[in-house]
């Protein structure tokens, strides 16, 4: 991989966020035992870590890492860092990294937040944060605390500068159109940048400046049936990832379309065991915290769809209900309710639940009651529900035989 | 009229109610003795059209060039409609100093130049 290769080895190496680089250079030599902490905010993709990483390695620090999003709480920070918090003997010239520490302070903050707080004016190392997030107010708090370092998007130009760089090392070409298509592609993130020029080079990719710009305005459901419709592998890549959509709705997206497409049962099965990978991905990702992970993602959802369905036509719906289910719905919703109503009190639990929960089963065993109608008469049950639910109930031993 | 981003810029005296409407609606950041200066949250779109009018002259945008420090007009570049300028770093690269061989070594050179 070319963003590994191309590491940036030192500060001068990276581009853009001068200011801020030169900053961040100032305060780590400046830094002594009771100095501020200093954090570093900005969108990813832009040099945040690799700043830190190469200031440390020019100033001849070690660091130590972690992963914010990975220790939320309270007792779990304090046994990562304790010991080199507060003895500097133990641990020599070293920096606490902690990355992504917006991570910390999600729903799901069980006093991470005070403990940083409380690090940031105890610690006998410097303490080095980083963040995406700029209009957290937490993050805001801690940005009134420390020497805080604004990262930008980095000019076009500015990235262009940097791939012909690594193109120069290479000893590789690419044709100007392309290269422009890439750098307009990336909105100022040098990595996705570097990952879409390697594509290009190796002839995995194929973008035009002219249609990379159409392509940005295009709406989601253009991108995904461009997704669907892409006749090899690199287009359905480029259109997944154009649909500006979180990972989840992708998924959602892909799996309606699939759903209320008519596919024969061998591509569906094979197209949704690729959407049911993706979503273990992405609950990896949230089990682990690990949002690095992320990039893998669109690849994998992108190839491992355009196997699945090659050859066959998926129309973009972004509503998992087909329409026939949908009309029952509406048109018994109020029967099902009186139902949930009637019975859940009978059963002592909620309406809710015994809709859930419970009414399948009722209106399965009611079906096959010998005079299970009369029975639900003889309750006060109106006809025009009992019908529903008899119908409901013979469904299920139908589909269960 | 041409604004330089990232760096501070002063306006002729055009009445309170423009200057409520640059500092409030526009998002423009403002300094009593630097002037005025282009933030993440300035809304270009208002900002132009605005300035056209109380200026009575034509408003145009560019970067510095980080290699030989001249402004680099954005109007002509082949980015210019895909770079954001409100939220990307202040420095560019001019059309004089991009063509260069050893543009990018003249970058380094020049960071390690002003680090020192």
């Amino acid at each position: 991989m070319w963003t590994e290769k191309y590491r940036p080895s030192s500060l001068a190496m990276l581009v853009g966020n001068e200011e801020a680089r030169l900053g961040f250079l100032k305060w780590l030599k400046a830094w002594k035992v009771g100095g501020k902490a200093a954090l570093l905010v900005g969108p990813p993709g832009i040099g945040k870590t690799a700043t830190v990483h190469a200031v440390a390695r020019e100033l001849s620090y070690s660091i130590i890492e972690l992963n914010a999003s990975d220790i939320r709480t309270k007792d779990k920070l304090d046994r990562a860092l304790g010991p080199s918090v507060y003895n500097q003997a133990l641990i020599g010239k070293s920096l606490i990294l902690l990355d992504e520490v917006d991570g910390i302070f999600g729903r799901a903050d069980y006093g991470g937040m005070d403990f940083v707080m409380e690090l940031m004016e105890n610690t006998s190392v410097p303490l080095v944060m980083i963040a995406n997030a700029q209009d957290n107010i937490k993050i805001k708090k801690i940005a009134h605390k420390a020497e805080t370092f604004r990262f930008q998007r980095i000019p076009p130009r500015l990235v262009e500068l940097y791939l012909r760089g690594i193109l120069a090392k290479e000893g590789k070409q690419l044709d100007e159109k392309t290269m422009q298509a890439v750098v307009a592609q990336s909105k100022g993130d040098v990595r996705s940048a570097i990952n879409d020029l390697q594509a290009a080079v190796l002839g995995q990719l194929k973008i035009e400046f002219e249609s990379s710009e159409r392509d940005r305005s295009a709406t989601i459901s253009q991108s995904f049936q461009q997704l669907f419709d892409a006749s090899n592998p690199a287009d359905a890549l480029m259109a997944l990832s154009s649909a500006e959509m979180d990972p989840k709705g992708k998924i959602e997206t892909v799996f309606s379309s699939l759903v209320t497409s008519s596919l024969d049962v061998e591509h569906l099965s094979n197209a949704l065991d690729t959407v049911s990978r993706a979503d273990q991905i992405i609950g990896r990702i949230q089990r682990t915290q690990e949002w690095r992970q992320l990039r893998y993602f669109d690849v994998m959802l992108a190839m491992g769809l355009f196997y699945a369905i090659k050859g066959c036509k998926v129309q973009f719906n972004d509503d998992a209900i087909p329409w026939d289910l949908k009309l029952r719905l509406w048109n018994e919703a109020k029967y099902f309710a009186q139902i949930g109503r009637t019975f859940g009190s009978m059963f002592g639990t909620s309406r809710k639940q015994f809709s859930a929960v419970f009414l399948p089963y009722f209106a399965m065993i009611i079906t096959a009651t010998k005079d299970g109608d009369q029975k639900l008469e003889r309750i006060g049950i109106d006809e025009s529900v009992r019908k529903v639910l008899l119908k409901e109930g013979k469904k299920i031993l139908e589909a269960l035989k | 009229m041409k604004i330089s981003i990232g760096e501070h810029f002063k306006l002729p005296l055009m009445g309170k109610d423009v200057f409520i409407k640059l500092t409030r609606e526009v998002g423009l950041k403002y300094d009593s003795k630097e002037g005025f200066m282009i933030t993440p949250k300035t809304r270009l779109d208002i900002l132009v059209p605005l300035l056209r009018e109380a200026l009575k002259e034509d408003v145009s945008f560019v970067l510095k060039c980080f290699i030989c420090g001249k402004t680099t007009p954005c109007e002509t570049c082949v980015y210019n409609a895909v770079c954001d300028r409100k939220s990307v770093s202040p420095a560019c690269i001019c059309d004089f100093c991009m063509v260069k061989k050893d543009a990018f070594p003249l970058y380094t050179e020049k960071f390690t130049e002003v680090s020192e």
